[in-house]
């Protein structure tokens, strides 16, 4: 998600508090009203100005041309000032500015006028000079601290920031910050204000380091690199030909796996991850997927999904944005995450005040709306803060938690004194407990989101961006009430020259090949019958591979809990 | 937790291969998608085109070359010319078929009809689901406004659906597009594979599911997959040439039958307005579209249960006028009797074959003896429920 891609840019832990405290103040750069007059003013006048002049659609208002000098500034003065609500220094490449110009198909946000803009165009570089702080006599510098990589307990880290540019060739100053280290950790940067750096993880979990650099004029936004220090492994696109070594793990641990997985990052296993935790008790596969980023970034996407916060209602925060890596170092709470998202701007943007907000109240407090919540006067924020801040609302949220783990029975049963734990500390419990194992059992069929991720790690092997989480998704509604929609998405996603499956002719054992899509997909050996039929329909000149794998994610039973 | 044991290979072979076999076949009145449930056995349904734009009832009912559908409508059903129209351009002469009551002078620049549709007065009176009733335009923004009106009874609350621009599906599914392209057609036997496999997989889903196997459900679920596939295969977006806006509407009125089978579907056409200025391509329109309407014939004809229910009932807005004008078109405003009357022909099982119109007729009296036909009322039209054009029940 988004959510994510931006928050790496703002988290302030306390870790960071601590280490900005020694620093001198450092912050990005604003947009500059001479670069904005003479680079980017004449192409906002070009693309922008029929539908955001004087009507001032989506709430940027550019002005007519007027008839002096002094006129003239003053209007360009005024433009820049509705301009700076989309544009984020700290995270200049996730401004909404840029954004918006972008195709939804290129990370862009939904945009009535159209999408104007490539990323390798010269007219977004300008669009981004101008967000990063550009002058008429400077271009600010670029970080680059590296790639999120994975790493081992003890062993030090090289961190180089090289590869940072400044395009006038400006002599540059290095900042690094390390701004997330797992609870228990002691580990420090060897060196803050040095070209290259590096770290000793001393604990296991997710450490988040920040680049930030200085051309002598202005300072870069933070560029941050993630280190994952756990024992895991993929996710990766699965081989086409090869099985997958499923076979080999005992179905009632594969099955586990899958469930772990399920809960925790909303997705299943790749083949090589499921080898590798199988043989773990669930509770400590859920202790080392908690520990990642990608199990932030999960839930985070999945309230903000429930709570009308995607497309142009992305959260701009940087509470909200904060969320994955507070999560990923077990810090937050299930209320500190869904009031962090409620609180954010785009939240009020999404369900304005009125009755709209009094059904959103309503949803966070777990009830449906009663006339009374969408009374007129009742949607305020004031509302909203009220309900932010009390008791119902955090035994809500502690309640959707559990729903993630339990069944429904299960989930009502949490003692309601457990709202004030962080979300690691439950997510363990709940899956240390037998009400779990229970759960498993009892199977219920995947929802719209599961959905979605089960077909991206299972065809891609990654998760899905959030462009793509809401095309899918819109996709599959196509046709309400029917499952056409996610058929019509399988087929999509296995036509798209993204997937790779084998040619009949590869299968050495069509029989051995069946089998193992069966435990990839599904998580089971398939029963005889369907063997025999599958195997026909992979023999048979219309069917193929294709087929096989289009039946088995358009099974009822596909990404089931 | 316990691995799950299969069940006995011969059993699950049986229950799959009648699950496969249900799936392949037609399945009348079978469970409905959208919010409504299951339609009444032998509901009627109607698809009302309005073949608009202005267009000579002549020029339809007398030329075996330019309309061969719509005469066979007729000739298989009831046709008839000489009926009022009840407004004095394409707009307002739509607006009186839709609300059964001319419109003599409207406000410039106001589209949205004061007196409720066809299409609402049948949601409300049968209390149908939004996916019961659609409404298929060739245009789309303001011309939208026509399908519901802003009655104080009626209005947003029984509006129709709207199939517009990519069909039913397009807006939706053009996100899904734009990241990965289309999928390649299905072709016939895949899906009877298809079936095959689902069938062979469904006894274990659904012990494993915890639910019971639901045969009918599963082959109407593979029946509105295949359907929106081929409609996505069909890429009316693609769609050019003379008359491209109107084979559109069509075509989504098409799709919308064969997914939803719904109760009421009205088409707008309008491209046939082309006529003021080029006659050449007025006939073009004409002969395209009577081409999609043997298309839509056909998809009713295809499907039994559309085939045992389906209405199919084209009238004009208005039509043209008796001389050629200057640029070599015609018209519409000479107020002679080509240009103030029109023709409506249908053919179906509710309908009475060979029935003609006693007396006077006029466009007003279409919506209200359409809704006759469906089972509801529109007290708020002024024209007349024609009971000589419906078969007896």
């Amino acid at each position: 998600m988004a959510i994510a891609a931006a928050g790496l840019a703002l988290l302030v832990a306390s870790l960071a508090r601590e280490t900005a405290a020694k620093d001198p103040p450092v912050a990005a750069s604003p947009p500059d009203l001479g670069f904005y007059v003479r680079t980017v003013a004449r192409w906002t006048d070009e693309h922008c100005a029929a539908c955001h002049r004087e009507a001032g659609a989506g709430g940027l208002r550019l002005l007519p041309p007027a008839a002096d000098r002094d006129g003239e500034r003053e209007r360009r003065r005024l433009e820049l000032e509705s301009l700076r609500r989309f544009v984020d220094p700290e995270s200049p490449w996730t401004s909404r500015l840029l954004r918006k110009v972008l195709g939804e198909d290129r990370g862009g946000l939904p945009h009535a006028g159209g999408a104007f803009l490539r990323p390798e165009d010269d007219a977004y570089d300008d669009l981004l000079d101008f967000a990063c702080g550009a002058t008429t006599t400077n271009l600010p510098p670029e970080p680059d601290p590296g790639k999120d990589r994975r790493a081992a307990l003890g062993e030090e880290v090289a961190l180089d920031a090289s590869a940072s540019f400044d395009r006038d060739d400006d002599p540059m100053r290095f900042r690094w910050q390390l701004a997330v280290r797992p609870p228990g950790s002691r580990a420090a940067l060897t060196a803050l204000d040095e070209k290259a750096t590096s770290l000793r993880p001393d604990v296991s979990g997710t450490y988040v380091v920040r680049l930030r650099v200085f051309d002598g004029k202005v300072w870069s936004a933070w560029r941050p690199v993630v280190l994952e220090v756990l024992e895991r492994t993929g996710p990766e696109a699965p081989d086409p030909v090869a099985t997958s070594g499923l076979e080999a793990l005992d179905p009632a641990a594969l099955r586990r796996v899958r469930s772990v997985y399920g809960d925790v990052l909303g997705r299943p296993p790749t083949p090589p991850e499921a080898l590798l935790h199988a043989s773990k008790p669930a509770v400590e596969v859920a202790g080392i997927l908690l520990a990642t980023l990608e199990a932030g970034r999960a839930l985070v996407e999945d309230a903000a999904l429930r709570l009308g916060l995607v497309g142009d209602f992305d959260p701009v925060s940087e509470a909200a944005l904060a969320l994955p890596y507070r999560l990923a170092g077990g810090e937050a709470t299930p209320a500190d995450v869904e009031a962090a998202l409620a609180r954010d701007p785009a939240f009020l943007r999404a369900h304005p005040e009125g009755p709209a907000l009094g059904r959103a109240v309503a949803a966070l407090l777990g009830r449906a709306p009663t006339e009374d919540d969408v009374a007129p006067g009742r949607g305020t924020a004031a509302a909203l803060e009220a309900a932010l801040a009390g008791e119902p609302f955090r035994v809500a949220a502690l309640r959707r938690l559990a729903g993630r783990y339990l069944g429904p029975a299960d989930a009502e049963a949490v003692p309601v004194a457990r709202a004030t734990e962080s979300v690691a500390v439950l997510a363990r419990a709940f899956v240390a407990s037998p009400a779990w194992a229970g759960a498993g059992e009892a199977r219920r069929e995947a929802d719209d989101l599961a959905f979605v991720r089960a077909l991206y790690a299972d065809l891609l092997g990654r998760r899905p961006t959030t462009a793509e989480v809401v095309a899918v998704t819109r996709a599959i509604v196509a046709v309400p009430g029917s499952r056409a929609g996610r058929a019509a998405v399988v087929a999509v996603l296995l036509d798209s020259g993204e997937v790779m499956l084998p040619l009949v002719v590869d299968l050495r054992d069509p029989d051995a090949w069946v089998a193992d899509r069966f435990r990839r997909t599904l998580g089971r050996a398939p029963t005889e019958h369907e063997a025999r039929v599958y195997r026909t329909a992979l023999l048979d000149p219309a069917g193929g591979p294709h087929l096989v794998v289009r039946g088995l994610l358009t099974s009822p039973e596909y990404a089931s809990r | 937790m316990t691995p799950s044991r299969p069940l006995p290979t011969a059993v699950a072979r049986a229950l799959g291969a009648l699950w496969a076999l249900v799936a392949l076949a037609a399945v009348p009145a079978a469970v409905r998608v959208g919010e409504g449930g299951p339609a009444p056995a032998r509901a009627p349904r109607v698809v009302l085109v309005v073949l608009g734009g202005g267009v000579r009832a002549a020029d339809v009912l007398g030329r075996a070359d330019l309309t061969p559908t719509v005469r066979g409508i007729a000739q298989a059903g009831f046709g008839a010319d000489g009926w009022a129209v009840g407004g004095a351009d394409p707009v307002d002469a739509t607006e009186a078929v839709l609300t059964g009551r001319d419109v003599a002078v409207e406000t410039p620049g106001r589209v949205r009809p004061r007196w409720p549709t066809l299409m609402e007065a049948v949601r409300r009176g049968l209390s149908l689901a939004p996916t019961d009733v659609w409404y298929a335009s060739f245009a789309d923004g303001e011309a939208l406004e026509l399908a519901a009106s802003d009655h104080p009874d009626h209005g947003a609350r029984f509006a129709p659906s709207l199939a517009v621009g990519d069909g039913p599906f397009g807006e939706p599914l053009r996100p899904l597009f734009a990241l990965y392209g289309r999928p390649n057609p299905t072709a016939p036997r895949a899906w009877e594979l298809l079936a095959g496999l689902r069938g062979a997989s469904s006894v274990e889903a659904a012990r494993r599911l915890g639910v019971p196997v639901d045969g009918k459900g599963a082959a109407e679920a593979l029946r509105v997959e295949r359907a929106l596939l081929e409609e996505v295969d069909r890429r009316s977006r693609d769609l050019a040439g003379p008359a491209a806006l109107d084979v559109r509407a069509l075509r989504g009125a098409v799709s919308v039958l064969r997914l939803f089978r719904p109760r009421l579907v009205v088409v707008r056409l309008g491209q046939a307005d082309v006529a003021s200025k080029d006659l050449y391509a007025y006939w073009d329109v004409l002969k395209r579209v009577d081409a999609e309407l043997a298309r839509l014939r056909a998809a009713v004809a295809e499907d039994p249960e559309l085939r045992a229910t389906t209405n199919l009932v084209v009238v004009g807005d208005l039509g043209r006028d008796a001389q050629q004008n200057a640029a070599g078109g015609y018209g519409r405003s000479d107020g002679s009797p080509d240009q103030t009357r029109t023709f409506c022909v249908g053919v179906g099982p509710g309908l009475r074959k060979g029935a003609s119109p006693r007396g006077k007729r006029a466009a007003r009296d279409v919506a209200p003896t359409l809704a006759a036909l469906l089972g509801a009322s529109m007290p708020t039209a002024e024209g007349a429920v024609l009971d000589e054009l419906l078969a007896p029940r």
